[in-house]
């Protein structure tokens, strides 16, 4: 949804981190939602 | 007022914009949520840092003025932009945000924003363009999560108040969020106004390459940003700069195509636009009647409107060219009779929407008994 990588998603921090088991329903969603507002909010603050 | 005023107004616009015709023409009132606390005797500063003056002000304009919508009922807060030394956004003495001529990447740069638009931006647009990051570290990074607090407080309360206000009101919000053209966005904060002008005639090829990779991410940011259920109603806001400046062969080689792929894009997604055409778009009209039909509500600034209407008023709603600074100095009989001047020539078979040709921000813009009676006028015209 994002065009970029520029932040690490959920499925990269699973590479090299500790998740649980049930994490990803709980924390990938989260995590994603929030690289999207920051994405926003870094783009939105340079109009 | 009832939510059914409220719905009939939402599908007022909507029939206006999709070519249907609507019992009455709508009156979209344009403006800055600090001209309403300025023109009903507030403190701008003081709204600036806490939004429900923002929210009290709006409720007590819009109980005087007729109108069928709003613009977004916004405004930036300062706590952000004052906390970060922002050169980007600046409070005024009063307490206005202005926005500099400024720039945050060289000409040379535009090459790296080509080849890594996101990454560029967060690391030198962003970043350039707050004094207070350029402390050391860890004092910068507190300063900025300082001001974060503070910015996400006041857009929280700001936010949440605005819908509970528009459904108080009765009066939708024609749009709730925005997004830029890509040399609009280039124009702006990142190369500044005169220095893009010199780079078009310069370097116009590194111009187009960042264009083209700006395109996905303003499109993203229009995308993500809307928060509504239903992509048809509010629409997506586009201000224009940068157009009003270039000739015809400079607007089709470096704006238009990565314009119109955006809302294209966008439009295949369902989204519709309120485009403010900003300064005089008449000799773009052949070329920008390939944008998608049926989708945009035009806010055009300057030129005939007969000539719009002749150009443009079959393919999307037109709005506008009512002069704001008619409202702000004339007496009410010659305010009227401008009103009905536009209203006869733009009204007659629908696609017409009621608006100024500039959003109102300062309380000299227009004085609220002019406003009242124009819109009043414009409610009540067959």
């Amino acid at each position: 949804m994002i065009p970029t990588n520029y932040f690490e998603s959920w499925e990269e921090y699973k590479d090299n981190n500790q998740a649980y088991e049930g994490e990803d329903e709980i924390i990938g969603p989260v995590w994603d939602d929030l690289n999207k507002e920051m994405f926003l909010f870094i783009l939105l603050n340079t109009f | 007022m009832s939510d059914m005023n409220y719905k009939a107004r939402v599908n007022a616009f909507v029939d206006a914009v999709e070519g249907r015709p609507t019992e009455h023409i709508p009156v979209y009132l344009m403006m800055d949520g600090l001209y309403a606390v300025h023109a009903t005797g507030g403190n701008i500063k003081k709204a600036t840092y806490n939004p429900q003056i923002v929210i009290d002000s709006t409720r007590e304009l819009v109980s005087r003025v007729y109108c069928d919508g709003l613009g977004n009922i916004f405004t930036k807060g300062a706590i952000f932009y004052k906390r970060m030394r922002s050169n980007n956004f600046i409070p005024s003495e009063v307490g206005f945000l202005q926005h500099p001529e400024t720039y945050t990447l060289s000409n040379e740069e535009l090459t790296e924003l080509a080849e890594d638009p996101f990454k560029t931006i967060a690391e030198k647009v962003f970043l350039r363009s707050m004094g207070e990051i350029y402390k050391p570290f860890p004092q910068n990074m507190y300063s900025l999560m300082i001001a974060n607090i503070g910015n996400t407080a006041y857009l929280n309360g700001l936010i949440s108040n605005k819908f509970a206000l528009s459904a108080e009101l009765g009066v939708p919000m024609v749009y709730t969020n925005l997004t830029k053209a890509p040399l609009d966005y280039l124009g702006s904060s990142v190369r500044g106004l005169a220095n893009i002008f010199t780079d078009i005639r310069r370097t116009l090829d590194r111009v187009i390459a960042a264009c083209d990779a700006l395109c996905p991410l303003l499109e993203a940011a229009g995308e993500l940003n809307f928060r509504a259920p239903d992509r048809n109603f509010p629409f997506i806001f586009f201000p224009t700069l940068i157009p009003h400046f270039l000739n015809v062969k400079q607007f089709e080689r470096v704006y238009y195509p990565t314009f119109k792929r955006m809302l294209d894009n966008l439009a295949d997604k369902g989204f519709k636009f309120v485009i403010q055409f900003e300064g005089n778009w008449e000799r773009f009209y052949d070329i920008i009647r390939s944008l998608p039909e049926n989708k945009i509500l035009g806010v055009f600034e300057m030129g005939s409107p007969a000539l719009v209407k002749e150009k443009l008023g079959d393919m999307m709603c037109l709005s506008g060219l009512y002069p704001v600074s008619l409202l702000g100095c004339g007496e009410k009989g010659k305010c009227l009779d401008k009103a009905k001047e536009i209203v006869d020539v733009m009204a007659p078979g629908g696609r017409y929407v009621f608006a100024t040709d500039k959003q109102l921000i300062n309380a000299r813009d227009a004085r609220i008994e002019n406003i009242q009676a124009v819109h009043a006028f414009v409610h009540d015209y067959q």
